[in-house]
């Protein structure tokens, strides 16, 4: 009898609990923006993070990226006129190792993979950037000095790609905690932001001052480039990262006591987000602030002078998580993909998310259906949702 | 995490001499119980660590940290190997203690602490404490003084052997 009870009890609970962490997505019907003809078009800004597990030959999605690329490139035919930013975790699960290490052919390869997304014909012939930024995992999860060495890793590896044609580059340099101000043509300036350097710095750190200061200067210009915040920590999530974790997990707890450094209400993380807003309220905020971090995609939509009109996550390229409510939060989707924002000659902006169930992040490597697996991959790609942004 | 299994296994295998016939289950279950004790112990300790400011990066970076839970397993299994109505105790002890402890960690974090997770680690971290202050109560033994007027005597056993 009293089994039963208990049965019935976890009969409630489980199907609670699970209803509670399920694999969630709010997606409203909108309204499809029509992609503007390329000779409307500026410039074009691909977005695409924690793709650091993608290994080229299995992954549809950096071919979808780089067909992407391509189209734009040829299309726009306009020097500097695309990039693509790599938003951190570009290689996991430790940044690139050291040469020699066991892990570096790997480290390497994923790094590699990533590259050729901005190396075909269209995309060399136009200059066609790849900026790639720092991630946690990129630091190898390591503070200091042990963590900057992986950073450099990557910023060597990336230079001697370079070396071989495509405009590839690690944005902020290694040690550069930024911003470095990256201007896309004249329709947008990109403020690139090292986001794990500040979870790690002291809070005393002159250079937080010193970061925060260039931060509002740059948005304080209001000379024309519509102003994009780029990062590896998002400003805004409804992922793990922003507290949608299975409860009374020990993982849930540590999240509820601010104890994950790199959840959103960590002390170091939520005073990022605070110091930032004090800008965005004093100097105007930016139109996009873009990150990953959580592997998903989502859109939320600021509501006050301290936030971005728009916040972006865009982290699901190699994994995939679910995500749950958050305020703001206009649209999401735990699933593959990218986002692009395609910046019009009067001013407009417009955002394309390109996405595809999560089964096709990766194809089983090295067989024979390998490459009809990445080819049908591709085709599962489509625009699942579109706004107009500006 | 390898390393921690292979701990809280040496623990168990350690405690195994005062485990026999009956006791077995007892013992096994006290070790379970005691390595999760232990496991929310060290919670509590990553959730003290980065009140003062000290995050943890990498789960490698856990060290000491971890040390509750093999010792967790082992007293568990000992004291489950020295008799199931002393493990039931010290888990009802336990379970009150941690509830007893979150509630008033809770208010303590509130009152030392502004933000919301303040609250949350005041809770953790005296819960920890209330976990371990009532298993070791429920884990001692009374006996009545044989002596008129004296207090009653409280005594910690545990089977550490045959």
């Amino acid at each position: 009898m009293r089994g039963r009870a208990l049965a019935a009890r976890l009969g409630v609970l489980v199907p609670t609990l699970f209803a509670c962490t399920a694999t969630s997505s709010v997606a409203p019907p909108f309204e499809p923006v029509p992609e503007p003809r390329p000779s409307d078009v500026a410039a074009v800004l691909l977005l695409v993070g924690d793709a650091g597990d993608a290994v080229l030959e299995a992954s549809p999605l950096l071919h979808r990226l780089r067909a992407d690329v391509e189209r734009w490139s040829g299309a726009l035919a306009e020097e500097g006129a695309v990039a693509v930013a790599f938003l951190g975790d570009n290689v996991y699960p430790e940044g690139v190792r050291s040469r020699g290490a066991s892990g570096f052919a790997r480290d390497s390869a994923l790094l590699h993979g990533q590259v050729s997304t901005v190396s075909g014909a269209a995309a060399r012939a136009h200059g066609t950037r790849g900026l790639f930024v720092a991630g946690n995992h990129d630091w190898g999860n390591l503070p200091g000095q042990a963590g900057l060495a992986r950073l450099r890793n990557m910023e060597a590896l990336l230079t001697r790609l370079a070396a071989s044609g495509p405009l590839v580059e690690l944005v902020p340099r290694a040690g550069d905690p930024g911003p470095v101000i990256v201007e896309l043509g004249s329709a947008a300036r990109l403020v690139v932001l090292d986001t794990p350097w500040w979870l790690q710095a002291d809070d005393r750190d002159p250079r937080k001052d010193t970061l925060i200061d260039e931060v509002a200067s740059a948005l304080a210009r209001t000379d024309g480039p519509v102003p994009i915040v780029l990062a590896h920590h998002p400003y805004a999530s409804g992922g793990p990262h922003g507290g949608h974790r299975v409860p009374l997990t020990p993982k849930w707890l540590l999240h509820k006591a601010g104890a994950l450094v790199q959840d959103l209400n960590s002390r170091p993380y939520r005073r990022l987000r605070e110091r930032l807003g004090d800008v965005f309220e004093r100097a105007g905020a930016p139109t996009v602030f873009a990150g990953g971090h959580d592997h998903s995609l989502q859109v939320h939509r600021g509501s006050s002078a301290r936030e971005p009109a728009w916040m972006l996550v865009s982290g699901a390229g190699s994994h995939v998580t679910p995500v749950g409510e958050a305020p703001g939060l206009t649209w999401s989707a735990p699933a593959a993909g990218y986002m692009s924002l395609v910046f019009g000659d009067d001013g407009r902006v417009d955002l394309y998310v390109i996405a595809a169930p999560p089964e096709v992040l990766e194809c089983p490597a090295g067989r024979a259906t390998t490459e009809a697996c990445v080819r049908e991959g591709v085709s599962a790609f489509r625009a699942m949702f579109s706004a107009r942004l500006r | 995490m390898r390393r921690l299994i292979v701990a809280a296994n040496i623990s168990l295998v350690l405690a195994a001499p005062a485990i026999a016939g009956a006791q077995l289950t007892s013992g096994l279950a006290g070790g379970l119980l005691g390595m999760t004790g232990g496991g929310y112990v060290t919670l509590a300790l990553v959730t003290a660590q980065t009140r003062a400011g000290q995050y943890h990066f990498r789960r490698d970076q856990l060290g000491w940290h971890l040390a509750p839970i093999p010792l967790g397993a082992a007293a568990g299994a000992a004291l489950g190997a020295s008799g199931s109505e002393r493990l039931l105790r010290s888990l009802g002890y336990g379970a009150v203690g941690l509830a007893a402890g979150s509630a008033l960690g809770a208010l303590a974090g509130t009152a030392l602490w502004s933000d919301a997770e303040g609250t949350w680690a005041g809770g953790i971290m005296g819960g920890a404490l209330g976990l371990m202050a009532g298993a070791a109560l429920g884990a001692a033994t009374w006996e009545r003084s044989a002596a008129p007027g004296q207090p009653p005597l409280l005594t910690l056993r545990m089977a550490v052997g045959r």
